[in-house]
């Protein structure tokens, strides 16, 4: 069975535009477009334009995967989070008041 | 202690503003887990060796302490510290040398310290990519867990807040 990446995909948001084309891109068009747009001179890509949204989209993407491949690199983290969740299943929590009020006391 | 939070991190060390205090605070819980991280980092911040390790471990703790009690209920659901999947739905913080990983619910207004953990001091501790992807293979297990715990600490239309 083929693998999803074996499968040519368009995206029709994605406009190829050449260069003298940018001169026709405004502030109102910029603002009202949802399009990405790939300059290209002469066939050759040079840039991409995309909306400011999308790229705070993709930034924080790229982050939380960063994130968490850093944690799950870490054998005591995950370990820490596989307990912790089996101590939420068990009602194994305490408030932050209780703890340090605790542990105030045990100092005094 | 609680009552009271801390605004100190590490000499020196800028923490940022003061968040806006809410009129619908979060409520801040440690699991047994995270619980038991953090009473060893108090009980080493607290020692009465002046060494630099005891100071290090004094400001490491503050920086914790500031974390837990302050910047993550001010915005617990900060984009900037969201999980990807598996974790989806899960954050992260990075302070000094400690990892803090936290769920919260909004309409709960809760929040739950999963885990306060070191970052490995040497890369012969950290696992290599064929263990990253066996543990992205249990991707359901954390997922279902989220979603679960969610679930459990929606309140009924009629709760409130104590």
């Amino acid at each position: 069975m083929p693998m999803v990446e074996d499968f040519p995909t368009i995206d029709p948001s994605v406009r190829h535009i050449g260069v003298s084309k940018l001169r026709g891109l405004n502030a109102d068009k910029l603002r009202e477009t949802e399009d990405t747009f790939v300059i290209q001179d002469n066939d050759k890509p040079l840039a991409v334009l995309l909306t400011y949204d999308k790229f705070l989209a993709m930034q924080e993407k790229i982050r939380s995967v960063v994130n968490v491949v850093d944690l799950l690199r870490n054998p005591a983290e995950v370990a820490a989070i596989e307990s912790a969740f089996a101590d939420v299943a068990a009602g194994r929590l305490k408030p932050i008041e209780t703890i340090s009020e605790e542990l105030k006391k045990g100092r005094g | 202690m609680a009552e009271k939070p801390t605004r100190h991190g590490a000499a020196g060390a800028p923490t940022g503003a003061t968040p806006p205090v809410s009129p619908n605070p979060y409520r801040v819980i440690l699991t047994a887990t995270s619980q038991a991280a953090y009473e060893a980092m108090y009980a080493l911040s607290v020692s009465e060796s002046a060494s630099a390790a005891t100071k290090n471990a004094h400001a490491e703790f503050r920086l914790i302490e500031d974390a837990v009690q302050r910047l993550i209920p001010a915005n617990p659901a900060d984009k900037r510290y969201a999980l990807g999947e598996p974790l989806a739905g899960a954050f992260r913080m990075q302070r000094g040398h400690t990892r803090i990983c936290w769920i919260s619910n909004q309409r709960g207004r809760l929040v739950v310290i999963l885990s306060i953990v070191k970052a490995p001091k040497s890369e012969a501790d950290v696992k290599d990519a064929d263990e990253i992807l066996s543990r992205l293979v249990k991707a359901g297990f954390y997922k279902n867990d989220i979603e679960e715990w969610q679930r459990l600490v929606e309140p009924s239309p009629d709760a409130t807040i104590q």
